[in-house]
């Protein structure tokens, strides 16, 4: 009887233990059997990061996530990186960032160092039960994998003129379109390899432009002739500020960004300008950025009489300052200044004080008319 | 009519004009007379009186309100400059006259505001002066005025008070004859009060004469509903002109005006509806464009009113 009662408890305990042990193996198994004989897994969709541009040096990852039989969860999603082989990073600290059911999501990593090389990541998934403990967990790639990618500013491929391709340069920021090049059959004279490189901007010295990326494409062997166009999309990256962008060629030997090249479609969502090409060259999209005004304006735009004056500054012989009334009649007109630029004094050009009030002011600089208020107080 | 004459003369020679007050001058408000290129002391009879001849509202017959708003100079990045305008004349009787009030306002956010408020009286003045109306309306009136001027100092100026408001008044005489000549007078900022921070600053009296003319058909050539204006100013020892014609067709609904003065060119229309009891809603729109400002295309008013019984 005693060993019958030491058997029965001993299987109780075995019971308690095993139930402790794989709740959630018979989590998955009740729902298992709840749906029917299939157990949907969460999985994780994202795309391998393979390159990282070694220029904008930014790794960014688009994900999305089917919570599967988790949809009652709470999940969370973070990566953990190590760069050249260091130590594991985790990005964001903590549990990571709270996502939603097959919502996209992106988790940049902070900028990477300019001597970065390569970069490992792991993107992690946690799901969570109602009191925060991690009830299930899944990673892209699975296990203990992680996904490498490159820090480089060159892709390479093999084209075969017959047939054509399709060459990506991937900057590692997935929330915006990559640079490509998408190459019809018959466009190449013979069968090369075709690289796309990007470069870092040149000092471009122009008032109404400003380089946003640098890129140089070009063909191994070099004698490879464009017969037909190549539709070219290039990522100018995050920098630009303006909607207006234009397109400029050089060739290899050139030091002139003096050919425009139409583009056919600027994708502000993607950070793209798309266009077709025909040459093999260097490859650089500008910003139109209005010029850079706030330098000549007057940093004081009220002025006591007597106490101040208003300056213009960095105006040279042939540029003029006018200041008008609020009626729009001229009171003055200065054509010179010293090494602290132009200056009004609040005088007419009569030699009288002007009367109190706001005034219009015009400088033309460099054929450029730039316009403000002031007001002049006694 | 030689009385007029010499009401009109003593007040122009009774006062000494000086360098105008720019934020205060009246080239920015009102949009049907800005539409006649501000020339309007001999013409106000409507609720833009208050700013242009007081005496003018003792004309009109009906209640009226009229609210402006404005761009000045559009087209030129980094200037903003905006007029706004409220009128409002309330007339109590032929032997009583009418009152007013108005508030004008000019500014540029972050910089500097000037606004006037303008309390105002008017009424007919053949039986004080015994003129016999039958060739002559005479109308005479004063206003009282707060001017306020508030500027935006930066930190080395922060010693000044931003805000500065003073006291002063207009009269205005108005005589519109039987065959159509209308001459009107306004002495404007007659106390010259000082508004100045770091030194006497003061507001200038400002005389103008206005010299117009009406005809409900303008004869040669059948222009119907026809007013023309010629306002002299006197400022600073020199006369400025602003000139400035109206005609109203489509049985007395759309105004069209034309004007200008040194500065700019005008143009404007006004449509008025209509209502039950005779109460009449306008709109008027005025554009000015300057000569001497580049680049610039122009400045733009528009103003809503409403006449009632």
């Amino acid at each position: 009887m005693k060993k019958r009662i030491a058997g029965l408890l001993s299987l109780i305990v075995v019971f308690i233990v095993s139930v402790y042990l794989y709740a959630e193996p018979l989590k998955v198994l009740c729902a298992y059997a709840s749906f029917g004989g299939s157990v949907i897994v969460p999985k994780i969709t994202h795309t391998a990061i393979e390159t990282v541009s070694s220029i904008d040096r930014i790794l960014n990852a688009k994900i999305s996530v089917d919570f599967g039989d988790y949809s009652d969860s709470t999940a969370t999603a973070r990566i953990n990186y190590s760069v050249d082989g260091g130590s594991v990073e985790q990005e964001p600290p903590g549990e990571g960032v709270t996502i939603k059911n097959n919502e996209e999501f992106f988790i940049q990593l902070p900028d990477l160092l300019e001597s970065s090389t390569d970069i490992d990541y792991q993107i992690v998934i946690d799901f969570r039960d109602e009191q925060g403990t991690i009830i299930k967990t899944v990673t892209f790639p699975s296990g203990t994998e992680s996904q490498h990618a490159k820090l480089t500013d060159t892709v390479t491929k093999d084209v075969t003129a017959s047939a054509g391709s399709v060459i990506e340069f991937g900057s590692g920021n997935q929330q915006y379109d990559s640079t490509k090049l998408e190459i019809p059959a018959g466009a190449l004279s013979n069968d090369a390899q075709i690289i796309i490189k990007q470069l870092p901007i040149e000092d471009y010295i122009s008032s109404t432009e400003q380089m946003a990326a640098l890129y140089q494409v070009y063909s191994i062997p070099d004698n490879i002739e464009i017969q037909s166009a190549i539709k070219a999309t290039f990522y100018y990256g995050l920098n630009p500020t303006s909607n207006n962008f234009v397109l400029k060629y050089k060739k290899q030997d050139s030091d002139d960004w003096n050919t425009n090249i139409p583009i056919s479609k600027t994708d502000l969502q993607n950070k793209t300008v798309i266009a077709n090409i025909s040459a093999l060259g260097y490859y650089g999209i500008f910003e139109k950025v209005k010029e850079e005004d706030t330098s000549y304006r007057p940093k004081k735009r009220v002025v006591v009489k007597g106490r101040d004056v208003f300056r213009f500054n960095g105006l040279q012989q042939g540029d003029s300052v006018k200041i008008y009334t609020t009626g729009g009649k001229k009171v003055r007109e200065i054509n010179s200044g010293d090494a602290d630029g132009f200056k009004w004094d609040g005088k007419k050009d009569n030699g009288d004080y002007a009367a109190s009030g706001i005034y219009v002011y015009q400088i033309k600089v460099k054929g450029k008319l730039i316009s403000g208020t002031i007001a002049f107080v006694k | 009519m030689k009385k007029v004459f010499l009401v009109l003369s003593f007040l122009i020679l009774l006062v000494s004009a000086q360098t105008v007050f720019a934020a205060f001058e009246d080239t920015y408000w009102g949009v049907r007379a800005l539409g006649m290129g501000g020339a309007f002391t001999a013409v106000v009879n409507d609720a833009n009186a208050p700013l242009y001849n007081i005496a003018g509202i003792a004309n009109c017959v009906q209640k009226e309100v009229t609210l402006m708003g404005s761009r000045l100079f559009t087209g030129l990045d980094g200037v903003e400059i905006s007029a706004n305008y409220l009128g409002a004349v309330y007339p109590i009787a032929d032997e009583w006259g009418a009152v007013s009030f108005a508030w004008s306002s000019l500014g540029t956010p972050a910089l500097a505001r000037y606004d006037t408020f303008n309390l105002g009286y008017a009424r007919k003045i053949n039986d004080i002066t015994g003129i016999d109306d039958y060739y002559v309306n005479l109308s005479a009136g004063l206003n009282l005025k707060y001017l306020r001027q508030e500027i935006n100092f930066d930190e080395e100026d922060k010693d000044l008070a931003n805000s500065k408001g003073v006291i002063t008044g207009d009269i205005g005489i108005l005589a519109t004859f039987e065959n159509g000549l209308r001459l009107g007078f306004s002495s404007k900022y007659l106390t010259t009060p000082d508004i100045g921070y770091e030194e006497k600053d003061s507001v200038s009296n400002m005389n103008v004469l206005g010299i117009g003319y009406f005809s409900e058909l303008l004869p040669y050539v059948n222009i119907p509903t026809f007013t023309a204006d010629l306002d002299i100013i006197f400022i600073d020892d020199e006369a400025k002109f602003r000139i400035g014609v109206e005609s109203y067709i489509l049985d007395d609904k759309l105004g069209i005006r034309l004007g200008g003065r040194e500065e700019a060119f005008n143009v404007g229309f006004g449509y008025e509806f209509t209502f039950l009891n005779d109460s009449i809603l306008v709109i008027d729109y005025a554009f000015e464009l300057p000569f001497e400002i580049e680049e610039s295309y122009g400045s733009h008013f528009i103003a809503l009113s409403f006449r009632f019984n």
